[in-house]
Protein backbone atom coordinates (compact mmCIF):
# COMPACT_ATOMS: atom_id res chain seq x y z
CA UNK A 1 0.00 0.00 0.00
CA UNK A 2 2.65 2.51 1.02
CA UNK A 3 4.82 1.93 -2.06
CA UNK A 4 1.80 2.57 -4.27
CA UNK A 5 0.83 5.76 -2.43
CA UNK A 6 4.44 6.88 -2.59
CA UNK A 7 4.45 6.41 -6.36
CA UNK A 8 1.20 8.39 -6.63
CA UNK A 9 2.62 11.28 -4.63
CA UNK A 10 5.80 11.19 -6.75
CA UNK A 11 3.56 11.44 -9.78
CA UNK A 12 1.81 14.53 -8.38
CA UNK A 13 5.16 16.20 -7.80
CA UNK A 14 6.49 15.07 -11.20
CA UNK A 15 9.84 14.12 -9.70
CA UNK A 16 11.88 11.07 -8.72
CA UNK A 17 13.68 12.70 -5.81
CA UNK A 18 12.95 12.04 -2.16
CA UNK A 19 10.09 14.04 -0.68
CA UNK A 20 9.87 15.75 2.67
CA UNK A 21 6.91 15.23 5.01
CA UNK A 22 5.71 18.80 4.34
CA UNK A 23 5.53 18.06 0.61
CA UNK A 24 3.50 14.93 1.22
CA UNK A 25 1.04 16.63 3.58
CA UNK A 26 0.68 19.66 1.30
CA UNK A 27 -0.05 17.55 -1.77
CA UNK A 28 -2.59 15.52 0.23
CA UNK A 29 -4.30 18.75 1.33
CA UNK A 30 -4.38 20.37 -2.12
CA UNK A 31 -4.89 17.41 -4.44
CA UNK A 32 -8.40 15.97 -4.15
CA UNK A 33 -7.70 13.15 -6.58
CA UNK A 34 -4.82 12.02 -4.36
CA UNK A 35 -7.11 11.87 -1.33
CA UNK A 36 -9.52 9.64 -3.22
CA UNK A 37 -6.66 7.46 -4.43
CA UNK A 38 -5.19 7.02 -0.93
CA UNK A 39 -8.58 5.90 0.36
CA UNK A 40 -8.92 3.49 -2.57
CA UNK A 41 -5.45 2.01 -1.84
CA UNK A 42 -6.42 1.64 1.82
CA UNK A 43 -9.50 -0.36 0.82
CA UNK A 44 -7.46 -2.56 -1.53
CA UNK A 45 -4.99 -3.21 1.27
CA UNK A 46 -7.82 -4.19 3.63
CA UNK A 47 -9.14 -6.63 1.05
CA UNK A 48 -5.63 -8.01 0.50
CA UNK A 49 -4.88 -8.82 4.16
CA UNK A 50 -8.29 -10.42 4.66
CA UNK A 51 -6.96 -13.87 3.74
CA UNK A 52 -4.66 -13.93 6.78
CA UNK A 53 -6.89 -14.84 9.71
CA UNK A 54 -4.45 -13.39 12.22
CA UNK A 55 -5.09 -9.84 10.98
CA UNK A 56 -8.87 -9.95 11.48
CA UNK A 57 -8.99 -8.43 14.99
CA UNK A 58 -6.99 -5.44 13.75
CA UNK A 59 -8.62 -4.89 10.38
CA UNK A 60 -12.30 -5.42 11.20
CA UNK A 61 -12.61 -2.05 13.01
CA UNK A 62 -10.96 -0.39 10.00
CA UNK A 63 -13.71 -1.40 7.56
CA UNK A 64 -16.26 1.21 8.79
CA UNK A 65 -13.52 3.85 8.53
CA UNK A 66 -12.97 2.92 4.90
CA UNK A 67 -16.70 2.89 4.14
CA UNK A 68 -17.24 6.34 5.65
CA UNK A 69 -14.19 7.86 3.92
CA UNK A 70 -15.04 6.42 0.51
CA UNK A 71 -18.67 7.53 0.79
CA UNK A 72 -17.46 11.02 1.70
CA UNK A 73 -15.13 11.17 -1.31
CA UNK A 74 -17.90 9.92 -3.60
CA UNK A 75 -20.39 12.52 -2.43
CA UNK A 76 -18.05 15.46 -1.91
CA UNK A 77 -15.75 15.22 -4.92
CA UNK A 78 -17.71 12.92 -7.23
CA UNK A 79 -14.73 10.55 -7.64
CA UNK A 80 -15.88 6.94 -7.56
CA UNK A 81 -12.92 4.50 -7.57
CA UNK A 82 -14.57 1.12 -7.15
CA UNK A 83 -12.73 -1.72 -5.39
CA UNK A 84 -13.25 -3.92 -8.46
CA UNK A 85 -10.84 -1.73 -10.43
CA UNK A 86 -7.17 -2.69 -10.41
CA UNK A 87 -5.12 0.48 -10.56
CA UNK A 88 -1.33 0.25 -10.80
CA UNK A 89 0.89 2.74 -8.92
CA UNK A 90 1.54 6.19 -10.33
CA UNK A 91 -2.07 7.09 -11.11
CA UNK A 92 -2.99 10.75 -11.35
CA UNK A 93 -6.45 12.35 -11.20
CA UNK A 94 -6.43 15.87 -12.54
CA UNK A 95 -9.76 17.42 -11.54
CA UNK A 96 -12.76 16.17 -9.64
CA UNK A 97 -16.38 15.54 -10.57
CA UNK A 98 -18.10 12.65 -12.30
CA UNK A 99 -15.17 10.20 -12.40
CA UNK A 100 -16.28 6.56 -12.35
CA UNK A 101 -13.85 3.65 -12.53
CA UNK A 102 -14.97 0.05 -12.04
CA UNK A 103 -14.11 -3.48 -13.24
CA UNK A 104 -11.04 -2.50 -15.22
CA UNK A 105 -7.26 -2.91 -15.18
CA UNK A 106 -5.16 0.23 -15.44
CA UNK A 107 -1.39 0.18 -16.01
CA UNK A 108 1.20 2.34 -14.27
CA UNK A 109 1.61 6.09 -14.85
CA UNK A 110 -1.82 6.77 -16.28
CA UNK A 111 -3.58 10.10 -16.14
CA UNK A 112 -7.32 10.75 -15.90
CA UNK A 113 -9.44 13.88 -15.95
CA UNK A 114 -12.88 14.97 -14.79
CA UNK A 115 -16.10 13.33 -16.03
CA UNK A 116 -14.21 10.32 -17.47
CA UNK A 117 -16.00 7.00 -17.18
CA UNK A 118 -14.20 3.63 -17.32
CA UNK A 119 -16.15 0.44 -16.90
CA UNK A 120 -17.89 -2.55 -18.43
CA UNK A 121 -20.72 -2.30 -20.92
CA UNK A 122 -24.21 -2.97 -19.63
CA UNK A 123 -24.89 -6.54 -18.43
CA UNK A 124 -21.23 -7.59 -18.79
CA UNK A 125 -18.47 -8.17 -16.26
CA UNK A 126 -15.17 -7.09 -17.73
CA UNK A 127 -14.24 -3.51 -18.47
CA UNK A 128 -11.30 -2.09 -20.41
CA UNK A 129 -7.67 -3.12 -20.02
CA UNK A 130 -5.50 -0.05 -20.19
CA UNK A 131 -1.75 -0.11 -20.78
CA UNK A 132 1.12 1.90 -19.46
CA UNK A 133 1.32 5.69 -19.60
CA UNK A 134 -2.11 6.33 -21.12
CA UNK A 135 -3.58 9.83 -21.05
CA UNK A 136 -7.37 9.79 -20.74
CA UNK A 137 -8.97 13.16 -21.45
CA UNK A 138 -11.92 14.88 -19.86
CA UNK A 139 -15.47 13.66 -20.60
CA UNK A 140 -14.14 10.54 -22.36
CA UNK A 141 -15.89 7.21 -21.99
CA UNK A 142 -14.41 3.71 -22.28
CA UNK A 143 -17.34 1.43 -21.50
CA UNK A 144 -16.50 -1.83 -23.30
CA UNK A 145 -14.08 -4.76 -22.98
CA UNK A 146 -11.32 -3.26 -25.13
CA UNK A 147 -7.52 -3.11 -24.93
CA UNK A 148 -5.88 0.28 -24.95
CA UNK A 149 -2.19 0.08 -25.81
CA UNK A 150 0.80 1.63 -24.04
CA UNK A 151 1.31 5.34 -24.50
CA UNK A 152 -2.06 5.97 -26.14
CA UNK A 153 -3.91 9.27 -25.73
CA UNK A 154 -7.71 9.22 -25.48
CA UNK A 155 -8.78 12.68 -26.57
CA UNK A 156 -11.24 15.01 -24.87
CA UNK A 157 -14.81 13.73 -25.17
CA UNK A 158 -13.83 10.54 -27.04
CA UNK A 159 -15.98 7.41 -26.77
CA UNK A 160 -13.81 4.33 -27.31
CA UNK A 161 -15.56 1.27 -28.75
CA UNK A 162 -12.68 -0.68 -30.35
CA UNK A 163 -9.17 -1.87 -29.49
CA UNK A 164 -6.54 0.86 -29.63
CA UNK A 165 -2.92 0.03 -30.60
CA UNK A 166 0.14 1.52 -28.89
CA UNK A 167 0.85 5.24 -29.20
CA UNK A 168 -2.36 6.33 -30.92
CA UNK A 169 -4.43 9.50 -30.54
CA UNK A 170 -8.17 8.80 -30.44
CA UNK A 171 -10.71 11.55 -31.04
CA UNK A 172 -14.44 11.95 -31.54
CA UNK A 173 -17.65 10.09 -30.88
CA UNK A 174 -17.49 7.23 -31.94
CA UNK A 175 -13.73 7.19 -31.39
CA UNK A 176 -11.49 7.12 -34.43
CA UNK A 177 -7.71 6.93 -34.54
CA UNK A 178 -6.75 10.44 -35.55
CA UNK A 179 -2.98 9.99 -35.49
CA UNK A 180 -0.65 7.00 -35.19
CA UNK A 181 2.74 7.15 -33.49
CA UNK A 182 1.57 10.04 -31.30
CA UNK A 183 3.83 11.16 -28.46
CA UNK A 184 1.75 11.92 -25.34
CA UNK A 185 4.77 12.73 -23.20
CA UNK A 186 3.87 16.42 -22.97
CA UNK A 187 0.34 15.64 -21.77
CA UNK A 188 1.32 13.27 -18.97
CA UNK B 1 -62.52 54.63 -7.01
CA UNK B 2 -61.35 51.25 -8.22
CA UNK B 3 -58.65 51.27 -10.85
CA UNK B 4 -59.37 49.66 -14.19
CA UNK B 5 -58.10 46.16 -14.85
CA UNK B 6 -55.80 47.55 -17.54
CA UNK B 7 -54.13 49.85 -15.04
CA UNK B 8 -53.49 47.01 -12.62
CA UNK B 9 -51.81 45.06 -15.36
CA UNK B 10 -49.61 47.98 -16.20
CA UNK B 11 -48.62 48.44 -12.56
CA UNK B 12 -47.78 44.79 -12.24
CA UNK B 13 -45.64 44.76 -15.31
CA UNK B 14 -43.76 47.98 -14.69
CA UNK B 15 -43.14 47.62 -10.96
CA UNK B 16 -40.27 45.11 -11.06
CA UNK B 17 -38.65 46.94 -13.92
CA UNK B 18 -38.59 50.35 -12.21
CA UNK B 19 -37.37 49.02 -8.89
CA UNK B 20 -34.29 47.36 -10.30
CA UNK B 21 -32.74 50.06 -12.36
CA UNK B 22 -29.44 48.20 -12.67
CA UNK B 23 -30.98 45.12 -14.22
CA UNK B 24 -33.51 46.68 -16.58
CA UNK B 25 -32.08 44.78 -19.55
CA UNK B 26 -30.04 41.90 -18.16
CA UNK B 27 -30.22 39.95 -21.40
CA UNK B 28 -29.66 42.81 -23.82
CA UNK B 29 -25.90 42.35 -23.63
CA UNK B 30 -24.37 45.78 -23.83
CA UNK B 31 -20.66 45.40 -24.29
CA UNK B 32 -19.54 47.63 -21.47
CA UNK B 33 -16.17 48.29 -19.96
CA UNK B 34 -14.78 45.66 -17.64
CA UNK B 35 -13.72 48.02 -14.84
CA UNK B 36 -17.10 48.21 -13.16
CA UNK B 37 -17.60 48.25 -9.47
CA UNK B 38 -17.95 44.77 -7.99
CA UNK B 39 -21.40 45.64 -6.60
CA UNK B 40 -22.70 46.42 -10.10
CA UNK B 41 -21.53 43.04 -11.33
CA UNK B 42 -23.06 41.27 -8.35
CA UNK B 43 -26.46 42.96 -8.72
CA UNK B 44 -26.47 42.11 -12.40
CA UNK B 45 -25.64 38.46 -11.58
CA UNK B 46 -28.48 38.29 -9.08
CA UNK B 47 -30.86 39.94 -11.54
CA UNK B 48 -30.10 37.48 -14.31
CA UNK B 49 -30.28 34.45 -12.01
CA UNK B 50 -33.63 35.69 -10.68
CA UNK B 51 -34.98 36.19 -14.20
CA UNK B 52 -33.90 32.71 -15.25
CA UNK B 53 -35.22 30.94 -12.18
CA UNK B 54 -38.48 32.79 -11.63
CA UNK B 55 -39.41 34.56 -14.89
CA UNK B 56 -42.80 35.80 -13.68
CA UNK B 57 -41.99 36.75 -10.10
CA UNK B 58 -41.35 40.38 -9.09
CA UNK B 59 -37.89 41.03 -7.72
CA UNK B 60 -37.54 42.29 -4.15
CA UNK B 61 -34.81 42.11 -1.48
CA UNK B 62 -36.38 39.07 0.20
CA UNK B 63 -36.56 37.07 -3.00
CA UNK B 64 -32.98 38.00 -3.82
CA UNK B 65 -31.79 36.77 -0.43
CA UNK B 66 -33.80 33.59 -0.84
CA UNK B 67 -32.19 33.12 -4.27
CA UNK B 68 -28.74 33.31 -2.65
CA UNK B 69 -29.72 30.42 -0.39
CA UNK B 70 -31.37 28.18 -2.96
CA UNK B 71 -29.22 28.72 -6.06
CA UNK B 72 -25.75 27.08 -6.10
CA UNK B 73 -25.02 28.59 -9.52
CA UNK B 74 -25.37 32.10 -8.14
CA UNK B 75 -23.32 31.15 -5.08
CA UNK B 76 -20.33 29.92 -7.09
CA UNK B 77 -20.19 33.03 -9.28
CA UNK B 78 -20.34 35.31 -6.22
CA UNK B 79 -17.59 33.35 -4.46
CA UNK B 80 -15.52 33.60 -7.61
CA UNK B 81 -15.97 37.39 -7.61
CA UNK B 82 -14.67 37.48 -4.04
CA UNK B 83 -11.68 35.24 -4.85
CA UNK B 84 -10.90 37.23 -8.03
CA UNK B 85 -11.00 40.49 -6.09
CA UNK B 86 -8.56 39.04 -3.56
CA UNK B 87 -6.35 37.77 -6.39
CA UNK B 88 -6.14 41.27 -7.90
CA UNK B 89 -5.37 42.79 -4.48
CA UNK B 90 -2.55 40.29 -3.86
CA UNK B 91 -1.19 40.79 -7.36
CA UNK B 92 -1.03 44.57 -6.98
CA UNK B 93 0.66 44.28 -3.59
CA UNK B 94 0.96 47.54 -1.65
CA UNK B 95 0.90 48.34 2.04
CA UNK B 96 -1.77 45.91 3.16
CA UNK B 97 -0.24 42.80 1.63
CA UNK B 98 -0.24 40.94 4.96
CA UNK B 99 -4.00 41.52 5.23
CA UNK B 100 -4.71 40.08 1.78
CA UNK B 101 -2.46 37.10 2.50
CA UNK B 102 -4.34 36.47 5.74
CA UNK B 103 -7.68 36.67 3.90
CA UNK B 104 -6.64 33.69 1.77
CA UNK B 105 -7.70 31.37 4.60
CA UNK B 106 -11.38 32.39 5.04
CA UNK B 107 -11.97 32.84 1.32
CA UNK B 108 -10.21 29.55 0.58
CA UNK B 109 -12.41 27.76 3.09
CA UNK B 110 -15.51 29.39 1.61
CA UNK B 111 -14.41 28.28 -1.86
CA UNK B 112 -13.69 24.75 -0.65
CA UNK B 113 -17.03 24.25 1.05
CA UNK B 114 -19.42 26.24 -1.11
CA UNK B 115 -17.88 25.95 -4.55
CA UNK B 116 -15.86 22.74 -4.61
CA UNK B 117 -17.64 20.36 -2.24
CA UNK B 118 -21.18 21.70 -2.46
CA UNK B 119 -21.36 22.47 -6.19
CA UNK B 120 -18.37 20.35 -7.39
CA UNK B 121 -17.24 23.30 -9.49
CA UNK B 122 -13.91 25.01 -9.86
CA UNK B 123 -13.31 28.45 -11.35
CA UNK B 124 -9.71 29.60 -11.82
CA UNK B 125 -8.99 32.67 -9.74
CA UNK B 126 -7.65 34.77 -12.64
CA UNK B 127 -10.77 34.46 -14.84
CA UNK B 128 -12.20 37.84 -15.80
CA UNK B 129 -15.97 37.43 -15.77
CA UNK B 130 -18.20 40.40 -16.57
CA UNK B 131 -21.47 40.98 -14.74
CA UNK B 132 -24.58 39.00 -15.62
CA UNK B 133 -23.04 35.59 -16.27
CA UNK B 134 -25.19 32.66 -15.22
CA UNK B 135 -23.82 29.29 -14.14
CA UNK B 136 -25.95 26.17 -13.93
CA UNK B 137 -27.36 25.13 -10.56
CA UNK B 138 -26.33 21.52 -11.12
CA UNK B 139 -22.64 22.31 -10.92
CA UNK B 140 -19.75 20.05 -12.03
CA UNK B 141 -18.31 23.01 -13.92
CA UNK B 142 -14.54 23.37 -14.41
CA UNK B 143 -14.07 26.89 -15.72
CA UNK B 144 -10.85 28.55 -16.84
CA UNK B 145 -11.70 31.02 -19.62
CA UNK B 146 -9.57 34.15 -19.64
CA UNK B 147 -12.48 36.50 -20.43
CA UNK B 148 -16.23 36.01 -20.38
CA UNK B 149 -18.78 38.54 -21.65
CA UNK B 150 -22.13 39.59 -20.17
CA UNK B 151 -25.24 37.47 -20.65
CA UNK B 152 -23.34 34.22 -21.11
CA UNK B 153 -25.13 31.13 -19.80
CA UNK B 154 -23.12 28.03 -18.84
CA UNK B 155 -24.74 24.64 -18.41
CA UNK B 156 -23.94 21.72 -16.09
CA UNK B 157 -20.86 19.49 -16.49
CA UNK B 158 -19.08 22.00 -18.72
CA UNK B 159 -15.29 22.12 -18.95
CA UNK B 160 -13.58 25.27 -20.23
CA UNK B 161 -9.80 25.48 -20.45
CA UNK B 162 -7.02 22.90 -20.48
CA UNK B 163 -5.22 20.76 -18.00
CA UNK B 164 -1.97 22.40 -18.99
CA UNK B 165 -1.46 26.13 -18.75
CA UNK B 166 1.00 26.25 -21.64
CA UNK B 167 -1.64 25.07 -24.13
CA UNK B 168 -3.63 28.29 -23.79
CA UNK B 169 -7.12 29.08 -22.60
CA UNK B 170 -10.29 30.14 -24.41
CA UNK B 171 -12.01 33.49 -24.47
CA UNK B 172 -15.81 33.69 -24.50
CA UNK B 173 -17.81 36.60 -25.93
CA UNK B 174 -21.14 38.11 -24.81
CA UNK B 175 -24.48 36.29 -24.87
CA UNK B 176 -23.01 32.85 -25.56
CA UNK B 177 -25.19 29.89 -24.61
CA UNK B 178 -23.17 26.80 -23.64
CA UNK B 179 -25.19 23.62 -23.18
CA UNK B 180 -24.54 20.73 -20.84
CA UNK B 181 -21.52 18.38 -21.22
CA UNK B 182 -19.63 20.81 -23.48
CA UNK B 183 -15.83 20.88 -23.52
CA UNK B 184 -14.00 23.95 -24.80
CA UNK B 185 -10.21 24.00 -24.87
CA UNK B 186 -7.25 25.62 -26.60
CA UNK B 187 -6.36 29.22 -27.45
CA UNK B 188 -9.66 30.05 -29.12
CA UNK B 189 -12.32 32.75 -29.16
CA UNK B 190 -16.06 32.15 -29.18
CA UNK B 191 -17.91 34.99 -30.90
CA UNK B 192 -20.80 36.98 -29.42
CA UNK B 193 -24.16 35.24 -29.42
CA UNK B 194 -22.83 31.80 -30.39
CA UNK B 195 -24.76 28.72 -29.30
CA UNK B 196 -23.07 25.44 -28.35
CA UNK B 197 -25.63 22.64 -28.24
CA UNK B 198 -25.23 19.94 -25.54
CA UNK B 199 -22.30 17.56 -25.97
CA UNK B 200 -20.10 19.78 -28.13
CA UNK B 201 -16.31 19.39 -27.99
CA UNK B 202 -14.81 22.55 -29.42
CA UNK B 203 -11.15 23.37 -30.05
CA UNK B 204 -11.40 25.95 -32.86
CA UNK B 205 -12.57 29.56 -32.91
CA UNK B 206 -16.15 30.20 -33.97
CA UNK B 207 -17.66 33.45 -35.37
CA UNK B 208 -20.57 35.36 -33.84
CA UNK B 209 -24.14 34.08 -33.95
CA UNK B 210 -23.57 30.48 -35.07
CA UNK B 211 -24.93 27.20 -33.71
CA UNK B 212 -22.38 24.39 -33.19
CA UNK B 213 -23.13 20.77 -32.42
CA UNK B 214 -21.34 17.47 -32.04
CA UNK B 215 -18.12 15.84 -31.00
CA UNK B 216 -15.87 16.80 -33.88
CA UNK B 217 -17.99 19.95 -34.09
CA UNK B 218 -20.20 20.89 -37.03
CA UNK B 219 -21.83 24.21 -37.87
CA UNK B 220 -25.60 23.81 -37.80
CA UNK B 221 -26.98 27.32 -38.33
CA UNK B 222 -25.80 30.87 -38.89
CA UNK B 223 -27.28 34.11 -37.51
CA UNK B 224 -29.26 32.34 -34.80
CA UNK B 225 -30.91 34.35 -32.03
CA UNK B 226 -30.39 32.45 -28.78
CA UNK B 227 -32.16 34.91 -26.45
CA UNK B 228 -34.97 32.43 -25.76
CA UNK B 229 -32.48 29.74 -24.73
CA UNK B 230 -30.69 32.14 -22.41
CA UNK B 231 -33.90 33.47 -20.89
CA UNK B 232 -35.54 30.19 -20.02
CA UNK B 233 -34.03 27.56 -17.76
CA UNK B 234 -36.78 24.95 -18.18
CA UNK B 235 -36.77 24.81 -21.98
CA UNK B 236 -36.45 21.43 -23.71
CA UNK B 237 -33.45 22.36 -25.84
CA UNK B 238 -33.56 19.60 -28.46
CA UNK B 239 -37.29 20.09 -29.06
CA UNK B 240 -36.84 23.84 -29.34
CA UNK B 241 -33.88 23.49 -31.74
CA UNK B 242 -35.78 21.01 -33.90
CA UNK B 243 -38.61 23.52 -34.22
CA UNK B 244 -36.13 26.27 -35.09
CA UNK B 245 -34.36 24.14 -37.70
CA UNK B 246 -37.67 23.24 -39.39
CA UNK B 247 -38.57 26.92 -39.83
Amino acid sequence: MFENIRADIMRVHRSNETLSLIDVLYSLWVNYGLQALVIYRFGRWLNGVRKHCISWPFTIPLYPVYWILSAWVRSAYGIHLDQSANIAPGFYINHFGGIEIRNCIIGPHCNIQQQAKLGPAENTDMGPVIGEGVWIGAHSRICANVNVGDGAAIGVGAVVTQDIPDRCLVLGNPGRIAQRDYDNHALL
Amino acid sequence: MKPLAKDIDVVHVTQPMTRTSVVTHPLSGHNQHSHWQISDKVSKDIGIAHLRRWPNRPMNPVSRLWLLIVSPGLRIILIHRLAHWLYLKRKNGGKLKWLWDAMLIPIGLLKLTMMKISAKSDIAKDCEIEGGVSFSDQGNIIFGATKTGTGTVIGPRVTVGTGHADMGRPEIGCNVWIGSDCVIFGTIRIGDGATLLPGTVLSKSVPAGVVIQGNSPRLVLRNFDNSELRKRQDLDVMQYMDAQLRN
